[in-house]
């Protein structure tokens, strides 16, 4: 069964003066989003797809307009609020992997659960688990700078996903990947969408997340301006 | 724990960096070691050469002698039979030597001229560590009765040297006026101008014989150890009997050293002070400039639920583990300093002393103490402020930046 778990009503973001046309990143935009989704925000560079999923992960403030994760609404929420609710129902995924680079791929697994109030054996035992989940047992203890692009970005999913949160943004994922990693990572998002039933949502124009994806929205001047859902 | 290791982790990630802000902390620990210790030994040598040769520890003389009463009032500063007192004396256990001393003014003759001059009587067998305090720069220390040993600046104005003969010159305590020929043995310095200008040593029988007396107006105690002063002080007081007697400690007496003091603990507060404002100065910088270049793994710990109070934690345990590091170099490399710097023996010229002191360190454990918490204090000041600014910083902001 599906229900919402995410929803944009007249979203709107303005990095410059109200009056300012052209630094309205992102335009009056209302959406929903269920549970177990695999959406795609596409569009070119600058279109707003990025802002809107900072704006969807409590990153950033609409200007105006609601934003609404399992039915709380974001704007409402002290920094700190904020900041509990990225640590228990929100994974994030980035670009250029953001791992800490003096940790080795574990320890960056085992950080998001630092502040769970989890025992030390636990944190381990889960960590373990989503490195063995991402196939990355045989090097869990290498630091990043020791690892491959798509290796990097297995620990970053493997972070994302050791929480069990229940949205995964996912910012550019395979930019920095060549076609064939990014493939299996795109591969290994999938599995996970599909095998745990959490919802990823990637800001992308990578052809090959928008063809994984089963539903494609395409941003352009900060506004949605197609919806294309597969079954 | 993460955290702890995050935090350890992270100090290593610029390495040139890292051992800059070590060598300015380092070079402020050692600093203050050296420069507390150097105070220290100062402080501790021009106090054995007053304790020795001036007042010993602690003094029992009448009211009069304390108040520097005039010189026609000398009788009655006058101590009868001391020699009871001064063997119930030696009996406690802390005391080392007691002894007595007669101070008076006189006229030193030579055949050019004559100049008033002050004379300290006391008893060479007993007094004998005080002759060691006293540098000889011409001759040596007492032979036997009729001999004298004199100031090197009131040598320098009677012209005298070891060898020449005196006449000194003074009233008796009856009012009349007698005179001794005395035999200059040796010159000498304290270190102190107002001893060295003024001061003329003899033995106590001959300083008794000129006054015409068998008293004596000052007893001197020593004891084992500095510290047991205070402790003592009772325990003397209730061996005299005499009630003109006053019972007082060498620092009540000497407010010069007092003010000497002051003036070194407040050279030593200045420097310390300026020490202080340029670590933080400069670590403020650095710590400025590491969070600038961190921003990216800032945004990313946000993102991952960090509160800014954990960011701000997180620096601020950087910081501790910088002057943990700090403090486990510093001490072996201050102490290898001040060991390598004491054995020069480099003399040096200093405020308030006529004869300079050795460059050398007493070792302190709370100068240790001090440099470690002037270092630990002026880390974390200097890294409150960046680390607020840097957690401020906008998450989205902060995620622009590369990790």
């Amino acid at each position: 069964m599906t229900t919402t778990l995410l929803e944009l009503q007249n979203v709107s973001k303005n990095y410059g003066t109200a009056d300012d046309v052209g630094s309205w990143a992102v335009r009056d935009v209302s959406l929903t989003i269920s549970n177990k989704e695999f959406t795609a925000f596409a569009g070119s560079s600058g279109s707003g797809k990025t802002t809107l999923l900072n704006l969807i992960g409590g990153l950033d403030r609409p200007t105006s307009g609601h934003v609404k994760l399992d039915g709380t609404s974001l704007e409402e929420l002290s920094s700190r609020k904020l900041a509990d609710l990225r640590r228990q129902k929100m994974g994030f995924i980035f670009q250029t992997f953001n791992l800490l680079p003096v940790l080795s791929g574990l320890e960056n697994v085992e950080y998001p659960l630092l502040r769970m109030g989890l025992g030390a054996k636990e944190i381990k035992e889960r960590s373990t688990e989503a490195m063995a989940r991402v196939g990355l047992t045989a090097v869990m203890n290498s630091r990043p700078n020791q690892m491959s692009g798509g290796q990097r970005q297995r620990v970053a999913i493997a972070r994302a996903m050791v929480h069990k949160p229940s949205l995964i943004l996912a910012d550019e994922p395979t930019a920095n990947l060549d076609k064939k990693t990014a493939a299996d990572i795109i591969g290994l998002m999938k599995e996970l969408n599909r095998e745990s039933g959490v919802t990823f949502v990637f800001s992308t124009h990578d052809p090959m997340i928008m063809e994984a994806a089963t539903r494609v929205l395409q941003v352009s001047d900060g506004q949605i301006i197609s919806d294309q859902k597969r079954i | 724990m993460l955290t702890f290791r995050l935090a350890f982790r992270n100090l290593f990630r610029h390495k040139t960096r890292l051992v800059l802000n070590l060598f300015l902390l380092v070079g402020a620990f050692s600093a203050i070691v050296l420069f507390k210790g150097f105070k220290q030994y100062v402080i501790e040598t021009m106090q054995t050469s007053k304790i020795e040769t001036q007042y010993g520890h602690i003094d029992i003389a009448k009211k009069k002698f304390f108040n520097n009463a005039a010189v026609d009032q000398v009788i009655e500063k006058m101590v009868d039979d001391p020699k009871d007192l001064i063997d119930k004396l030696k009996q406690l256990p802390e005391v080392n030597i007691a002894s007595s001393r007669l101070n008076f003014y006189g006229l030193v003759n030579t055949e050019d001229q004559s100049i008033p001059a002050r004379f300290v009587g006391f008893d060479p067998q007993v007094e004998v560590n005080m002759q060691k305090h006293l540098y000889f720069s011409d001759g040596a220390t007492f032979q036997d009765s009729k001999t004298i040993v004199v100031g090197a600046g009131l040598a320098k104005l009677l012209k005298v040297k070891a060898g020449n003969d005196v006449t000194v010159v003074s009233p008796t305590l009856d009012g009349g006026i007698n005179a001794m020929d005395l035999h200059v043995q040796g010159v000498f310095n304290t270190g102190f101008t107002d001893i060295d200008n003024t001061t003329i040593f003899l033995p106590l029988v001959d300083a008794q014989k000129i006054l015409d007396t068998d008293r004596v107006d000052q007893i001197l105690i020593h004891l084992k150890q500095n510290e047991d002063s205070a402790e003592v002080i009772p325990k003397i007081e209730k061996l005299m009997t005499n009630p003109e007697l006053e019972v007082k400690p060498w620092t009540d007496l000497d407010l010069m050293f007092l003010q000497v003091q002051n003036f070194y603990n407040f050279q030593t507060f200045v420097i310390e002070f300026i020490l202080l404002a340029l670590l933080v100065l400069s670590v403020s910088n650095t710590t400025n400039m590491t969070i600038f270049e961190r921003l990216g793994e800032i945004g990313t710990l946000r993102a991952l639920g960090d509160y800014e109070t954990d960011i701000q934690k997180l620096f601020l345990i950087e910081s501790v583990f910088l002057g943990i590091l700090a403090v486990v170099i510093g001490i072996p490399v201050a102490y290898a300093l001040a060991q390598i710097i004491s054995s020069f023996n480099i003399p040096l010229a200093m405020p308030f002393t006529s004869l300079p002191i050795p460059l050398k360190m007493t070792p302190l454990l709370g100068a240790y103490i001090e440099a470690a918490v002037i270092c630990f204090l002026s880390i974390v000041v200097a890294s409150i402020w960046p680390a607020r600014k840097g957690s401020h910083v906008s998450v989205v902001t902060a995620l622009r930046a590369k990790i």
